[in-house]
């Protein structure tokens, strides 16, 4: 499967490091494989015959279909935007719980608009998935860059959080604009 | 024994942001609001059950099946809640059923 | 610690009734659509504490399912009416195609 060139792998290098993303990926492919069938089916049955071939062949699946641009995550920041992830979705339970039982029902619902500075993709796609799960935030809709949020409680600045989770989730994913202007 | 007792204890606090979700549910004056409620406190309520019936897991394989079920609930319930968000903002709160 | 299961399932069971009555009265669309969700999220709780205290551990392969169709709901009922969007509401940028939408910073 020949992909469109881009103007980072013009070199032979770059082209080898290039297919040795790929293998890797099929590699992490057949684990996630390996390992999502023991979930389900258990120990003996990823020794079966039929399990194996399997997942040799979901690795090879992602060698021959084509593939997005390779996302470039950054293994180190992962668990603290897991930590940091676990936090706040529970406080967000807790705050709406608290909100919903309260007697005089403290809301006040409103719209606002945030303008995200995050590559489209797998970036933009998990901010808006996690917004949803912050305390009072809620993603309606993207055009653009342009966020429309459904917010709770509009005298409780939600900006800050959403900023907060922008950061860390550019902390996470190696932007590739950034990439490619540091080395040209 | 004491897997028991805190199993316990997590899955009384998930039924209470359950009992909590519905409550939202019926008392918000609008969808966006209804929508909120809806999908965090049941995650949560979800989250906490899961925790406590891993404590009666009977191998790594069982949590992490428990562990799975919630990843996909949560990543199920955001999409549909943003889904259904985006629907009621570009068709307006009230669909005729053509 | 069965009946502890069976107990929590059945005030689960309340709560979902308690929330079809949102279902029925609505007024909205989206309002009806949140039976969906509530069956995704507390049907998979109900179905967890089930296979505890049935004691059938396949109950909780059909909790998996139950998470993975709750979104094919959702997909369905925002779909239903085809894709164009009314006129009344702001052109979508389309993105992900040639042109790089990064560009316009």
């Amino acid at each position: 499967m020949v992909r469109v060139a881009t103007h980072r792998d013009a070199s032979g290098r770059a082209g080898l490091s290039r297919a040795r993303t790929r293998w890797r990926r099929a590699a992490w492919t057949a684990l996630a494989a390996a390992v999502l069938w023991w979930i389900l089916a258990g120990l003996d049955a990823l020794l079966e015959p039929l399990a194996l071939l399997a997942v040799l062949l979901a690795g090879a699946a992602s060698l021959v279909l084509p593939t997005s641009r390779p996302l470039s995550v950054r293994p180190l920041a992962i668990p603290g935007l897991i930590t940091y992830f676990l936090r706040a979705s529970f406080l967000g339970g807790i705050d709406i719980a608290r909100r919903a039982l309260d007697p005089k029902l403290p809301i006040a619902p409103d719209f606002i608009e945030y303008r995200a500075d995050l590559p489209h993709g797998p970036p933009l796609t998990l901010f808006m998935a996690v917004l949803s799960l912050l305390p009072g935030t809620l993603s309606v809709r993207l055009e653009g860059r342009l966020l429309t949020v459904h917010v709770l409680d509009r005298h409780s600045h939600p900006e800050i959080a959403l900023r907060e989770l922008e950061k860390r989730i550019h902390a996470a994913f190696e932007d590739p604009r950034r990439q490619s202007e540091e080395t040209p | 024994m004491i897997a028991n007792t805190l199993t316990v204890i997590l899955i009384l606090a998930g039924l209470v942001f359950f009992a909590a979700g519905t409550a939202g549910l019926l008392r918000f004056p609008d969808v966006y609001s209804r929508l909120h409620a809806l999908t965090k406190a049941d995650n949560v309520g979800l989250g906490l059950v899961i925790l406590g019936l891993m404590l009666q897991a009977g191998g790594p394989a069982d949590i992490l099946k428990l562990f799975l079920i919630w990843v996909l609930v949560l990543a199920a319930g955001t999409t549909a809640a943003h889904m259904v968000a985006q629907r009621t903002w570009t068709h307006g709160e009230f669909e005729s059923d053509r | 610690m069965t009946t502890f299961y069976l107990v929590a399932a059945i005030f689960l069971l309340a709560t979902i009734l308690l929330g079809l009555i949102r279902v029925l009265r609505g007024p909205g669309s989206g309002d009806r659509m949140l039976a969906a969700q509530l069956f995704g999220t507390t049907g998979v709780t109900i179905l967890l504490l089930l296979s505890m205290t049935l004691e059938t551990p396949a109950l909780v392969d059909v909790a998996l399912v139950f998470a993975l169709l709750a979104v094919v709901a959702a997909v369905a009922f925002v779909r239903q009416h085809g894709l164009p969007e009314p006129s009344g509401t702001p052109i979508h940028q389309r993105h992900g195609q040639k042109k790089d939408p990064d560009d316009d910073r």
